[in-house]
C-alpha cells in the first residue's frame, strides 16, 4: 500500500483537508476544549493514518501543513506554533514507536497514547518560552493523565479507519 | 478485537502515569511560605501566605487582566480575561511548588518556601 501511494500529491491534499475539516468540527463541539482545555485531537486520526499507511514524510508533511492552516484559517500566530511544536514532537515519537515496536509488541492504540502525550508535551515546552517560567511545565499533571483517555478514543477510531481502508483495498 | 491491545500499550499508559505521579510528588514537599506571581517572565510581586487577611492583587497587562486572591494561606485565581479560563478552575492552592498557569495573560502564580530564602540570606 505504501508504494502505490507513495508520491500522491492529490492524496495528501485530501488527507490534510479531512484533518482540517475533523479540527474545526471539533472546535464546533467542543468551543473552548473540555475541561482543563484538553482538545480530543479528532485530527490526529488523519496524521496517525497517514503514517500508518503512507509512511513517515508524508506523515509530517500532513501534520505540518495541516498545523498552519488551521492556525492560519481558524485561530492565531501562536497557536501556528503551539501545534506546529506538539505535532513535531507527536509525530516523531509515533514514527519510532510504528518503525521499532509495530505490530508485533505495540498496537495503532498505544501509538496513539504516545502521540497524544508527546503533542502535550510539545506544546508545554513551547509555553514554557512564552511564559519564560520554567513552573509552566505543572500544567502536565492534569494534561498527561487526560491524554491517556484521548489517545485510546482517536487511537479505536484509527483502527476501525484502518480495518475498513485495508479490506477495501 | 482481542488482540487490539498489546503490552505495549498498557507499558506507555504506565510510564505517562509514573510521568504524572512524579510531577505532582516532586514538588508537595517543605514549607509553604510565599505566594510568587510573574507577569511575562518577570516576578511581579510575593506575598506572605502565613498571614491570615485577604489580599486581592489586580493583574493589568498588554495581554490580559487577572484577579488573585490570597486567603487563609490559599491562593486563588478569582476572575480572568482569557478565554479558556483553566487557571480560574484549577481552583485553590496551598501547597509549596504548586502553580496556577493563564497561557494566554503570560501569569504564572506559585508558591515557594521560605527555607531556602532565609539560607541565602545568612
Amino acid at each position: 500500500m505504501q508504494q502505490r501511494f507513495k508520491h500522491n500529491t492529490a492524496l495528501l491534499a485530501l488527507l490534510t483537508g479531512v484533518g482540517l475539516i475533523l479540527g474545526y468540527v471539533e472546535s464546533i463541539i467542543f468551543p473552548q476544549g473540555m475541561a482543563y482545555g484538553i482538545k480530543l485531537g479528532i485530527s490526529n486520526i488523519v496524521v496517525l493514518f497517514s503514517l500508518m499507511c503512507l509512511g513517515k514524510s508524508n506523515a509530517y508533511i500532513i501534520a505540518v501543513v495541516k498545523s498552519v492552516l488551521s492556525g492560519a484559517l481558524f485561530s492565531s500566530v501562536s497557536a501556528i506554533i503551539y501545534s506546529l511544536s506538539g505535532v513535531l514532537l507527536s509525530v516523531a515519537l509515533m514514527s519510532f514507536l510504528e518503525k521499532r515496536f509495530y505490530p508485533d509488541r505495540i498496537s495503532v492504540i498505544g501509538i496513539s497514547i504516545a502521540g497524544s502525550a508527546a503533542f502535550n508535551i510539545g506544546q508545554v515546552i513551547v509555553a514554557c518560552f512564552f511564559t519564560k517560567t520554567l513552573f509552566t511545565i505543572y500544567v502536565l499533571t492534569h494534561m498527561l493523565p487526560i491524554s491517556i483517555i484521548t489517545g485510546t478514543v482517536t487511537g479505536i477510531i484509527t483502527y476501525l479507519v484502518l480495518i475498513r481502508f485495508k479490506r477495501g483495498i | 478485537m482481542t488482540n487490539l491491545i498489546k503490552t505495549g500499550d498498557v507499558i506507555i499508559a504506565v510510564i505517562i502515569l509514573i510521568l504524572t505521579a512524579a510531577f505532582v510528588l516532586l514538588p508537595s514537599f517543605g514549607s509553604a511560605d510565599f505566594a510568587v506571581i510573574y507577569v511575562d517572565g518577570k516576578e511581579y510581586g510575593k506575598y506572605n501566605l502565613n498571614e491570615n487577611n485577604k489580599t486581592t492583587v489586580e493583574l493589568v497587562s498588554d495581554y490580559g487582566h487577572n484577579t488573585v486572591v490570597i486567603k487563609n494561606g490559599q491562593v486563588f485565581v478569582e476572575k480572568s480575561s482569557c478565554k479558556d479560563k483553566l487557571e480560574v478552575k484549577a481552583g485553590p492552592i496551598k501547597k509549596q511548588g504548586q502553580t496556577l498557569v493563564c497561557l494566554p495573560n503570560r501569569v504564572v502564580v506559585t508558591i515557594e518556601g521560605g527555607a531556602k530564602t532565609d539560607a541565602t540570606a545568612f
